[in-house]
């Protein structure tokens, strides 16, 4: 089993959108520190980033979580 | 539509009968007051009527292993998304929230790399998974913050549309209860300290349910009292013991407790001076 940040992010996000076709994640890849880009429809936003941002908060501890075993640090963006 | 007429001594337990009576979720009724008798002094005999009305096809708790999905889903997925879905594992509104739930979950673990088996139990109200694995550290994290942010997400992804609500509660190897043991230990402690001194003691931040574990804990704890204090992420549990007069509030700890942000202040000063 392997680690897939980008997966994890994409997985969670088209299932919680109402335009899951509307869903793209890219990677920038650094040395040290990723920056995973999510992309969703722009009446999508709210619902992957959460009432007072929780649902973006606990998605990024569960990327930090999974970083932590290969080693890297992950930055979550999410763009419109 | 059906419509029939409960009594219990508040109103609660007036729907809570009619829920079980009718088998329909108290989300899924509405209902009139019919009656508020108060007794003597509102000490006796207090009870509440209500007329309650289900839809006659209660979309319930009655368990359904075919989802109907042309049903309860036609007004929910939207006709375009439904049929070409691309992400077929998608949990949807289905009544029986378990398969789902697990399926959501594993696939978060999966793809996190974690190998990790998870079991599921489920009841009228919620949802329990369980997860075992040896990779606990990753999965629980400090003071278990993986793990609530893994219930919350696996929440959301499962519950999209209110209609079909459910609570999804996560466990791992056991962190539930040995929380829970851990945060009574450190009540209990913190509550003989506060009556010894006499002094407030104000526990470091933590979240909701961290806070009501030790809220109930201590309420049966006489000669203290406990409240909670602060916003958002700071949020504190104060555990005050009787007699102890309160200065200026928002400072709860000022008679001895404080020994959060004083000392730093201090120290600041000292360096600006």
């Amino acid at each position: 089993m392997s680690t897939d940040i980008k997966d994890i992010v994409a997985f969670i996000a088209k299932a919680l959108v109402d335009h899951p076709e509307e869903v793209s994640v890219e990677e920038v890849v650094g040395e040290q520190t990723s920056v995973i880009e999510l992309r969703v429809a722009k009446d999508d936003m709210g619902k992957v980033i959460g009432k007072q941002g929780r649902t973006a908060r606990a998605v990024r501890t569960v990327l930090n979580a999974a970083a932590t075993k290969i080693k890297k640090r992950v930055v979550l963006e999410i763009i419109e | 539509m059906k419509e029939e007429v409960f009594e219990g001594k508040s109103e609660e337990e007036a729907l809570l009968k009619a829920s079980e009576d009718l088998g329909v979720n108290i989300s899924e009724m509405s209902y009139d007051v019919l009656e508020n008798e108060t007794g003597l002094f509102g000490l006796f005999k207090k009870s509440v009527k209500i007329r309650v009305r289900v839809a006659d096809e209660p979309a319930a708790m009655v368990y359904r292993k075919e989802a109907p999905r042309a049903g309860s889903n036609a007004h929910a997925a939207t006709g375009d998304d439904a049929p070409g879905d691309d992400n077929g594992k998608t949990p949807r509104e289905l009544p029986i929230k378990g398969p789902d739930a697990q399926a959501a979950l594993e696939g978060v673990l999966q793809r996190m790399g974690v190998k990790a088996e998870v079991t599921v139990t489920e009841d009228d109200t919620r949802v329990s998974l369980d997860i075992s694995t040896d990779e606990e550290d990753v999965v629980i994290g400090r003071d278990g913050e993986v793990l609530s942010a893994l219930q919350f997400v696996v929440n959301k992804m499962v519950n999209r549309f209110p209609e079909s609500r459910k609570r999804v509660v996560l466990d791992a190897v056991g962190f539930r209860n040995r929380r829970r043991e851990a945060l009574s230990a450190l009540a209990r402690e913190m509550g003989a300290k506060a009556i010894r001194t006499g002094k407030v003691v104000r526990l470091s931040p933590m979240n909701a349910q961290d806070r009501r574990l030790i809220h109930l804990e201590l309420k049966s704890h006489s000669g203290l009292t406990t409240r909670s204090e602060g916003d958002g992420m700071f949020r504190c549990l104060l555990i005050v013991p009787d007699g102890f007069r309160e200065r200026s509030p928002g400072r709860g700890g000022r008679g001895g407790g404080s020994r959060g942000s004083r000392p730093r202040r201090d120290r600041d000063q000292g360096q600006n001076a």
